[in-house]
């Protein structure tokens, strides 16, 4: 007797209608990722060169914070390398995916898949730290 | 002869391996949906106190008056995009549980038009953000050409 798992998989199949589903995401997956990779190549060359520019204007004057203007640098160096992970991951499931439905390959799609659940294990990671660094800043700003 | 289109649609099926990673897929993208909907509230509420800050911050001066008004209505707007984007996140993660769970097509079907509904969204913000980019660029520049002209 087959087991319900096995079942449940052979049930659930891409029809013609979930075809044009995945076209469609695919290809704005695609741009969303092209544009994801040129805006971290250029947050990298801002953390640089604003950074540096806004590290000077911290360390000097009267403001005189120490780390503050290395920890605006490393900040904008983290947001860009997580950035290009993440449009990374995104354009290899696009890519996959696109061959999938086109040459109707199922290692492609179990790929695909296999990216698409690391874009969103990456995405709810960094919502993660963003949300404990609102919230902690939050509690922070309000002791202080 | 049947059409080439309907064998290959034919041929791909969610295997265990897919199974087990639309199932992940799923819950990870759950979680974002219900923390969208958490900073979509978070945005709405500033946006409800962006014209008083503006009001305090402007000493008074009746321009900056308008300012508040139009800040609230930037942060309802982005607000009101980030809720339909979670919204359709959320939709996509919990049919496509229901449809894993009961294998029905027809939940498959629908969670994965509502993925594409989040692409497409997501896609036209990209292309509005680019445009607004596009037209600050060109507003410098023509700024800076006729301050030095």
């Amino acid at each position: 007797m087959d087991t319900p798992g096995n079942l449940l998989q052979n049930n659930l199949y891409i029809d013609e209608g979930i075809e044009s589903h995945f076209k469609e995401s695919g290809k704005w997956a695609k741009y969303i990722a092209i544009t994801g990779m040129l805006f971290s190549g250029i947050a990298l060359v801002a953390s640089f060169t604003l950074g540096g520019r806004i590290e000077g204007a911290l360390n000097s004057g009267f403001i005189m914070s120490g780390t503050a203007g290395f920890m605006v640098i490393l900040a904008m160096l983290l947001f860009a390398v997580a950035y290009f992970i993440l449009s990374h991951y995104m354009y290899r499931f696009a890519n996959k995916l696109l061959v999938a439905v086109d040459t109707s390959d199922r290692y492609e799609f179990v790929e695909s898949m296999r990216h698409l659940k690391n874009t969103y294990k990456v995405m709810a990671i960094l919502f993660s730290i963003y949300f404990l660094l609102f919230i902690g800043g939050s509690i922070a700003d309000f002791i202080w | 002869m049947e059409p080439n289109q309907n064998l290959l649609s034919a041929d791909i099926q969610v295997d265990s391996i897919s199974h087990l990673n639309l199932k992940e897929i799923a819950m990870w993208g759950k979680l974002l949906a219900i923390v969208g909907f958490i900073l979509s509230a978070l945005i709405a509420l500033a946006a409800l106190f962006a014209g008083t800050v503006m009001e305090i911050m402007s000493g008074g001066m009746p321009i900056f008056g308008g300012a508040g008004i139009l800040v609230s209505i930037i942060y309802l707007v982005i607000a009101a995009i980030y809720f339909a984007l979670s919204l359709f996140m959320f939709r996509f993660a919990t049919k496509m549980k229901t449809a894993l769970e009961t294998t029905d097509q027809e939940n498959f079907n629908t969670s994965l038009y509502n993925l594409k509904m989040v692409y497409r969204i997501t896609g036209i913000i990209v292309i509005i953000y680019l445009a607004i980019l596009a037209l600050a660029l060109i507003v410098t520049v023509a700024a800076a050409m006729f301050a030095s002209s």
